[in-house]
């Protein structure tokens, strides 16, 4: 962990907040270059805090803070951008995606990589856009995300022997693995795939309806497996889509 | 702190389960009520434990009563065909201050979130969708706070109940506040105030 003692105008997303005190904010903030940081927003709540109703998702801030413990002060925010998003699909995902980014990241483990592909989804969310075309972008992340903690996945080639991965195969997916060809009729039962779906996913093309679902299993058994026993709230309330 | 006696030490520190209040302030409190108005003191502890005794939920909107409806759900004048959704009992205080709205409310108590493990359930949203269910029911009306947590869960109860005929489902407008100057005003609250602007000819109807 490193110790932090004050740093200046570091880029952030707020992941999470909640009331801390009688006017001030706890902040669970994803910053650039020193990962998930816990501030308290000082009088933040007071009715007249230039601060109240700003520090929100969807936006990116240059952010101060100092303190020698776990859990900083935060001592100045500035806007830099706001993303809107206007489906609200895309609420779900920002929830999911932060619940997830809490849950699979440690805190002061920096993560750059995993940042700028956040802030790539944000630019990806906001605007209209079409159901699958959000399910990319979740997708995308999802990947980058298990790379950066060291779970990468491999979608073009078979784990032991090495082969490529053919369309029309079909492959078994063990998180801790990756993909093995099997012999079977039937791609009903869990954690198999069709080679078509797995190399449609690693060239991001999710525009085929089977593919998309593949694509969202695969990294279900994944993130599942890695997690834990840290299971996704989010999923439970959503389970009807 | 002072060890005085046991009984004034508990009173302090027992104050102190107060939002704000710390061990300074509840050590200022005991003394005031001891030493200036002890029948204050009698009266506060009185009210105090019958109302954490007798105080519930009412049984339709949820909100913060001793008896089996509250005054709101059961006062007849109140025209029962609208529904105002909100997240805690201080927006209901603050709605009715603005004597804007004469329907009945529905409370959440909170909003969905997933990280401190707030649900459907902890929301008694299935009570809210069969009020939403019954037949006197004409509007409802999603008042959550316009947070993403907010907005989640009112797109929530939005995704379960917009199959239902007859029901409409509205949100509150969101723009400008008044007497607001348009300098001051945040970037997103101007974008919303522009996509949801009104045309004249309906405001002076």
């Amino acid at each position: 962990m490193t110790l932090v003692k004050r740093v200046n105008l570091e880029p952030a997303f707020v992941l999470h907040t909640r009331a801390f005190k009688e006017t001030s904010l706890l902040v669970d903030l994803f910053t650039k270059n020193l990962g998930r940081i816990n501030v308290v927003a000082k009088g933040a709540r007071k009715p007249k805090s230039p601060l109240r109703s700003v520090l929100t998702p969807a936006s990116l801030f240059a952010v101060s803070f100092s303190g020698k413990t776990d859990l900083k002060n935060l001592n100045a925010c500035e806007l830099l951008n706001h993303y809107s998003l206007s489906m609200p699909v895309s609420f779900n995902s920002i929830v999911y995606v932060n619940e997830l980014l809490i849950k699979a990241t440690e805190k002061e483990d920096p993560h750059e990589e995993i940042f700028n592909q956040y802030q790539l989804l944000y630019e990806g969310l906001s605007g209209k856009k079409e159901r699958n075309e959000i399910e990319v972008f979740l997708r995308s992340f999802e990947l980058v995300l298990l790379q950066e903690l060291g779970y990468g996945i491999d979608l073009s080639f078979e784990s032991i022997s090495g082969n490529k991965i053919q369309p029309k195969d079909k492959y078994m997916f063990d998180p801790s693995l990756g993909f093995t060809k099997v012999r079977t009729d039937s791609i009903k039962s869990n954690g198999i795939f069709l080679g078509k779906d797995i190399l449609n996913f690693s060239s991001g093309d999710l525009t085929e309806e089977d593919s998309r679902l593949a694509s969202k299993k695969i990294m279900r058994l994944a993130l599942d497996h890695h997690l834990g026993n840290k299971s996704l709230n989010i999923r439970k309330y959503l389970s009807k889509e | 702190m002072s060890k005085v006696s046991p009984l004034v030490d508990g009173l302090i520190e027992a104050m102190q389960c107060l939002p704000g209040v710390g061990p300074k302030s509840a050590q200022r409190m005991v003394l005031h009520l001891l030493e200036r108005n002890r029948d204050g003191g009698i009266m506060l502890a009185d009210i105090m434990a019958k109302a954490i005794e007798g105080v519930g939920k009412c049984k339709k909107c949820r909100i913060f009563t001793e008896s089996e409806f509250c005054s709101i759900c059961s006062n007849e004048k109140r025209d029962k065909s609208f529904i105002c959704v909100v997240e805690s009992v201080s927006d209901v205080f603050a709605i009715e201050q603005s004597n804007q709205f004469n329907g009945n409310y529905f409370i959440l108590h909170g909003h969905l979130s997933p990280i401190d493990d707030i649900g459907p359930e902890e929301l008694a949203l299935d009570k809210l969708f069969n009020l939403a269910k019954s037949e006197e029911v004409k509007e409802l009306i999603l008042a959550t706070n316009s947070t993403l947590e907010g907005e989640t869960t009112s797109h929530y109860i939005y995704d379960y109940l917009k199959d239902l005929e007859d029901l409409k489902l509205t949100k509150l407008a969101q723009g400008v506040p008044l007497g607001g100057e348009l300098e001051y005003v945040d970037r997103g609250t101007i974008m919303h105030a522009f996509s949801g602007r009104v045309e004249l000819k309906d405001l002076s109807k």
